[in-house]
């Protein structure tokens, strides 16, 4: 039972690494940056759920408006701090995203203070199969997670919206061509890149309800991790490398013998994935005419 | 070109040759223009562990404050301190001790947190500065050293006082269960000695669970191994510790007691944490009562509470009043046994002055023990208590 309960929490925990993985391979397969701040975003989501918790006591209301507030400061922090850098080396492009980090850290820390907050945002029972007792957070999670990834998957794929977001990852200026409008499209996809961050903030506080300044930067790490174990740029890549990162990091955890080595096993698999498949698991070869 | 380029290099060599030199420090006395006797440290005062640094800013600066009022009459000079914000990273230490040093720092608290220490301690030995720490309870801080004492119990301390209490308080039919951060110097300090002193044949059966820095992402794993024992040692700090035990919370479990060290204090007033929900017993070891009702501790509370309120008071800040006003005992002691005590001394006069007299005194009616003296190789002599936060409730 608990081997079962064990891989559950790692499911649940790598749905939320899912989610933020997402929002990475998302900006990454789109305007090909790799948006570092993603994981202050998180942050930013976790501080809007616990101000709106603490002010409404409702933890759904007070989600719902970090998605909104966090979608709002992807779409600033794009035009303000990347949108003018189209066209730059994109290690211009990376140290920015480092800058912006820093900034929402400081940000948070000027507003918030330094220390620690503990944000108990709901507990939802447990649910009792015989002798195996599954906490409903973890369940929920995990499934918010995978319909949040099936309804983010329809998006890209059957709405008018999405498939400019595909034509625009594989062209730009092909697309340009056609009539999409690039800038646009990728403003859409910093907000929902954001409001999944605020979801994942959301999720990880129901696990973890530590908030702080720095809560998203190990997370976001990880993420990126698992997007890339995944195949950077592709959607269905990062909901397997964190669902797999996520497994991985609580069954080691789990292991008294493992659990100091939990994350040298985490980045030596993806080691091992990039040396046998460097596109990742599911990431697509790309052929290049020179 | 070529010749430019030359002299550029050696101008680039020779004014890095003579900063090298400045760092250095050599025998120059940096304090030779203080108008008040200077003392300095750094530490946490922002960042995960800024409660701990703003406690001892805060309460050096009132126990500066205080002696300020009489040492003009008793020492002929008056004190100034000053701290700086080093994040709980050794890597910010070197610059904020140079910046101190060459402004005419003469004695220091030696930081707030031991791996920070431990860069202090490095750079303090180089120039005979005198340290005591308040709370970098490491025991590599004091270990090979002259110039180092503590205020606060080692980990040595700490993780034997654990160990003795278990021994005489948690009966043998109990599991023992410890939880510990793996890459964190305090932490595993505590449980190596915890370990050792517990012995293999104590006759518990043990078990642990352990994390590091980079995958304190979820507690559930860990809360899984450790639910069917009975008494959780927790060497760790509060913020952590009140993950755990909500982690534990969602999981059916026979835990009825958690116990931890200095690191716990300020689990009772974490912001968000209810510890009411938690329905253990959470006590934790140290020698500074925060309820205290009566005594030196009840002053001190009194005065720091009206000044700076409730949310950084702390066993750190407490020592660290101590640390001050011990650091002034001893100057007095030495100008009684008429030493040549001057607002200007070196650090490393200071320093003498310092070792002679921490090796021999005895304060009593401190906010931290009523009797405290000093061992030989600088860790504290004074005794300690067990402070229950939260009763039982299950």
């Amino acid at each position: 039972m608990e081997v079962i309960t064990t891989f559950l929490n790692g499911l649940s925990l790598g749905g939320v690494y899912a989610l933020i993985a997402l929002g990475y391979t998302m900006v990454y397969g789109i305007a090909k940056m790799l948006n570092f701040a993603h994981g202050d975003v998180i942050m930013v989501g976790g501080y809007t759920v616990m101000v709106f918790f603490n002010l409404t006591g409702q933890p759904l209301v007070a989600a719902l408006i970090a998605v909104v507030f966090c979608s709002l400061v992807g779409v600033v922090i794009e035009k303000l701090a990347y949108k003018p850098l189209r066209g730059a080396s994109p290690l211009a492009v990376l140290i920015t995203a480092i800058g912006v980090s820093y900034l929402l850290e400081s940000l948070a820390q000027i507003i918030f203070g330094s220390s620690h907050k503990i944000v108990m945002l709901a507990d939802l029972g447990k649910l009792i199969l015989g002798s195996l007792v599954i906490d409903l957070n973890t369940v929920v999670t995990l499934l918010s997670a995978i319909a949040i990834m099936a309804a983010l998957t329809l998006f890209v794929n059957k709405t008018k919206t999405g498939k400019a977001m595909l034509a625009v990852s594989e062209d730009r200026h092909a697309a340009e061509l056609m009539g999409v409008s690039v800038n646009k499209i990728i403003m859409i996809t910093f907000a929902i890149g954001s409001a999944l961050a605020a979801v994942a903030g959301t999720f990880y506080i129901l696990k973890t309800p530590d908030v702080s300044t720095t809560m998203g930067a190990m997370p976001g790490i990880k993420a990126f991790t698992a997007a890339v174990i995944g195949g950077i740029g592709s959607i269905p890549g990062a909901m397997l490398g964190g669902i797999l990162l996520g497994v991985i990091e609580t069954v080691c955890n789990a292991i008294p013998a493992l659990s100091n080595f939990s994350i040298a096993i985490e980045f030596g698999l993806l080691i091992i994935i990039l040396l046998v498949k460097p596109t990742g698991l599911l990431g697509k070869k790309k052929r290049e005419k020179v | 070109m070529k010749t430019s380029i030359k002299v550029l290099a050696t101008a680039l060599t020779a004014s890095l040759a003579v900063t090298a030199f400045a760092a250095c420090g050599g025998n120059k006395n940096y304090a030779e223009n203080n108008e008040s006797f200077f003392i300095a440290t750094s530490g946490p005062l922002t960042g995960d562990y800024a409660k701990y640094g703003l406690g001892v800013k805060n309460s050096a600066e009132l126990a500066v404050e205080e002696i300020n009022k009489v040492a003009k009459d008793e020492l002929g000079f008056t004190f100034t301190f000053s701290m700086a914000d080093d994040k709980a990273s050794p890597d910010e230490v070197n610059s904020k001790y140079y910046n101190f040093y060459e402004k005419g720092m003469q004695v220091s608290l030696g930081t707030v947190t031991t791996g920070a220490c431990l860069e202090w301690k490095a750079l303090a030995t180089n120039d005979s500065l005198f340290c005591i720490t308040p709370s970098a309870t490491g025991d590599k801080v004091y270990s090979d050293s002259d110039i180092m004492y503590q205020m606060c119990f080692s980990d040595n301390n700490q993780g034997t006082a654990a160990a003795k209490y278990v021994k005489d308080s948690v009966s043998t039919t109990k599991k023992v269960g410890v939880f510990y951060q793996s890459d964190d110097e305090y932490s595993a300090g505590i449980y190596s000695t915890f370990t050792a002193e517990m012995g293999s044949g104590s006759g518990y059966e043990m078990a642990t669970a352990t994390f590091t820095k980079d995958s304190k992402t979820d507690f559930a794993s860990q809360a899984n191994t450790l639910k069917d024992c009975e008494f959780v040692f927790l060497p760790i700090y509060y913020s952590d510790a009140a993950t755990f035990m909500l982690a534990a919370n969602k999981i059916d479990n026979k835990i009825t007691q958690y116990y931890g060290c200095d690191g716990l204090d300020g689990i009772d007033s974490y912001e968000g944490f209810d510890i009411s929900t938690i329905p253990q017993e959470i006590s934790y070891l140290t020698h500074f009562n925060s309820s205290a009702e009566s005594g030196k501790a009840k002053e001190f509370i009194d005065k720091y509470v009206a000044k700076y309120g409730t949310d950084t008071l702390n066993q750190f800040g407490a020592s660290a009043y101590d640390c001050i006003y011990a650091i002034y005992t001893a100057l007095k002691n030495a100008k009684a046994e008429g030493k040549d005590v001057k607002v200007n001394m070196s650090a490393s006069e200071a320093c003498e002055i310092f070792k002679a007299q921490f090796s021999k005194m005895t304060v009593t009616d401190y906010v931290t023990g009523s009797t405290i003296k000093w061992n030989a190789d600088g860790t504290v002599n004074k005794p300690a208590d067990r402070v229950v936060v939260k009763a039982a409730s299950k």
